[in-house]
């Protein structure tokens, strides 16, 4: 990315981070959204559309303009104070957040570490597939002893 | 003959395209296919096997091309329907993402005039494309079971049928107890290996296409099976028009390549299979003198009578781990309980259910609140849905319709389609009894909750009716082959042939029509060719 305008500072980084573990935060044995690498995800996921990431910048600035006005930056806030600010986000600045909380469940949800952790094997579906074997199918009795259902013509 | 010159130019490589072009040089007939979208490598090109696969159908396995924004794709103006238009294009056109259903229509789809004073008959019936159902079946590979009671019988499945898995038998329960039909519903997917191509692995998402070719989409079906019979496919070309000459005679093409250069293409006899949104599309632009109102539109029926299938959505929430995760999405299990006309419900027609697997990750996270409750809220659903899609048959209106946008066009700076389409009362009652049936089968199931959505948004996966077949010129745009009542050398093979839309997927219906089409057209070739 050449626009330098579009390169996110550590500051906003860090912002970041605090707001996507505001939206899913750590839970044992679940980590947070920055432990899942959402924060690395999110960067990423914006770099190929500046679109994204003037919004996403945008937003980020915002939140912190509404933390600076209570005196604090954003991450030394208190956690309910942070929060306040999301939901402020999602009700006055909906495209910024709704942008945030899909990218957000995207990166988390495509962690390795987190799908395991929801029971699944933490890896792509192929090649491996998965092992389902067709069991009896008695079960269509009660289906075949009604008999044909279909209209004539 | 030279490059630029065929037999039979058919337009569009998709499920009917295939089939057709098969069909006519299985009998030695000179044919070359275009097709707007390009090929696709089954082993580098889709997404299943990266850990990210499921964001693929957000981005470019999207199943609408105004999301998807790709090169082959074209735009699709749909603000003025609650419905989004949803299609793929490449080669193998929107088999490459479809998840496979592939249910034939009724005996009593083809009829509903004559048994419910509603809509038209069709002028073919279910007996009539039998024998290319069958043929359809072999070529594609159908997972099935014999002995569905809410059919005449079938010739033999190719392969058993899709595993049910524990969302399967969970539902079936459900249906068992309330005493309502159900079935193993046929699928194009290979359960075992057949024709040369793999046994599918249970992967779970079919719509990200299959990178095993366990899925039966026409790339890997007919294609390369017309390829060696000497059919020529040529990808990257768009077409603009077809082209006519002073007899009013179609005689080519012009389409675009990849470079937008512009190309003709002449051919004795032009098939169109472009599907309900397609294919009106090219005919309404296909404009002359003797054709003003656009090409084998003297009916004013091309374009017209749109038809989806509407579908609202039931969730069931259980409460234990269902491993939704494994299988086909599409669980491959239909009913038919409430199909056929039953006016003390208040509407006409009727309507199936689909049942779908459990939710993947962030599709399920999808509605899960942020905050501290997320983790929780994640858990109580995550493997633990089934969802049901209440397909309903939808009805053809004159105002449901497709035509050509005033300004947006394609990147060729061909004009593209604009829909225009309401949800009718009868859809509307239909699919709220289909809502609440269907809320009664997952509660007999043992669901906990049940979430509903009246009408899915991005669901208009089944384009029909916009060129419909008839008997009288006035009252259709085709005969009962296919053929344009205003250009004898024209035809139409998909989709938009539609009279009426019934309520199960309509891909294996398409195909049988395009083999019975394809039969017609080779008994009279020296007819329409002279």
């Amino acid at each position: 990315m050449t626009d330098k305008k579009l390169i996110f500072t550590n500051h906003q980084l860090e912002t970041l981070q605090c707001a996507v573990d505001c939206l899913i935060p750590a839970q044992d044995p679940m980590p947070a959204a920055s432990a899942a690498g959402a924060v690395k995800f999110i960067s990423d996921a914006t770099s190929i559309s500046p679109q994204s990431r003037k919004l996403m910048i945008e937003g980020l600035t915002q939140i912190e303009i509404m933390a600076q006005k209570q005196g604090f930056t954003y991450l030394k806030l208190r956690k309910e104070k942070q929060k306040e600010i999301l939901h402020y986000m999602e009700s006055d600045h909906n495209q910024f957040f709704k942008l945030l909380l899909k990218e957000t469940y995207n990166g988390y949800y495509t962690n390795p570490t987190v799908l395991r952790l929801i029971g699944l094997p933490g890896r792509p579906p192929q090649p491996l597939g998965y092992e389902l074997n067709q069991g009896s199918l008695d079960i269509l009795e009660p289906v075949r002893s009604r008999g044909e259902i279909w209209r004539q013509v | 003959m030279p490059d630029n010159v065929s037999e039979v130019l058919v337009v569009g490589a998709g499920a009917s395209g295939a089939a057709f072009a098969w069909s006519l040089t299985e009998a030695g007939f000179n044919v070359t296919c275009l097709e707007q979208g390009d090929w696709l490598n089954p082993d580098t090109d889709y997404p299943t096997d990266k850990i990210d696969w499921e964001i693929h159908r957000q981005t470019d396995f999207n199943p609408n091309p105004n999301f998807r924004n790709l090169k082959s794709d074209y735009p699709v103006n749909d603000s003025d329907s609650p419905i989004a238009p949803l299609m793929y294009n490449a080669v193998g056109g929107s088999t490459i993402h479809w998840s496979a259903h592939f249910p034939r229509m009724k005996p009593s789809d083809f009829k509903v005039r004559t048994l419910d004073d509603v809509a038209d008959d069709w002028p073919i019936s279910y007996e009539d494309l039998e024998p290319y159902f069958d043929l359809n079946d072999k070529i594609m590979g159908v997972a099935g079971l014999n002995g569905d009671t809410a059919y005449p019988s079938k010739s033999s499945r190719q392969t058993a049928p899709v595993p049910l898995g524990k969302p399967g038998y969970k539902i079936a329960s459900g249906f068992n107890k309330l005493g309502w039909h159900w079935w193993p519903s046929d699928s194009a997917i290979n359960t075992q290996p057949y024709d040369g191509r793999s046994a599918c692995n249970n992967c779970g998402p079919c719509d990200l296409g299959c990178p095993i070719k366990a899925k039966s989409s026409t790339d890997v079906t007919y294609w390369p099976k017309a390829i060696s019979n000497g059919a020529r496919l040529i990808t990257n070309a768009r077409v603009r028009e077809i082209t006519v000459n002073s007899n009013g005679v179609a005689d080519g093409v012009i389409y675009y390549d990849a470079n937008g250069n512009v190309n003709e293409h002449k051919a004795e006899v032009i098939v169109l299979a472009c599907n309900g949104i397609g294919t009106p599309r090219i005919l309404l632009n296909s404009k002359s003198s003797i054709f003003p109102n656009g090409l084998a539109n003297d009916s004013g029926l091309v374009g017209k009578n749109l038809m989806f299938h509407p579908y609202s959505s039931a969730r069931g929430i259980f409460d234990e781990d269902l491993e939704g995760h494994k299988g086909p999405s599409p669980l491959n299990l239909m009913s038919s309980e409430f199909y056929e006309t039953d006016l003390n419900r208040g509407f006409v027609r009727g309507y199936a259910y689909q049942i779908t697997r459990s939710a993947s990750p962030i599709s399920a996270s999808g509605d899960i609140p942020w905050g501290e409750k997320h983790h929780d809220l994640f858990a109580s659903i995550f493997n633990k849905t089934i969802s049901f899609a209440i397909i309903g048959e939808d009805l053809p209106e004159l105002h449901n319709e497709v035509i050509l946008d005033p300004e947006l066009t394609d990147a060729d700076g061909i004009p593209s389609p604009k829909v225009n389409y309401t949800l009718s009362e009868n859809s509307q009652k239909l699919l709220a009894h289909g809502r609440e049936t269907a809320r009664q089968v997952m509660e007999s199931a043992g669901a906990i909750d049940v979430k509903l959505n009246p009408l899915i948004d991005q669901a208009g996966w089944h384009l029909m009716g916009t060129a419909r077949m008839g008997t009288k010129a006035t009252n259709s745009v085709t005969n009962r082959y296919g053929q344009t009542h205003d250009v004898k050398n024209l035809f139409i093979i998909d989709g938009s042939l539609f009279v009426t839309s019934g309520a199960v997927n309509p891909t294996s219906t398409i195909q049988a029509l395009a083999l019975y089409i394809a039969n017609y057209v080779k008994k009279n070739a020296r007819h329409i060719l002279d």
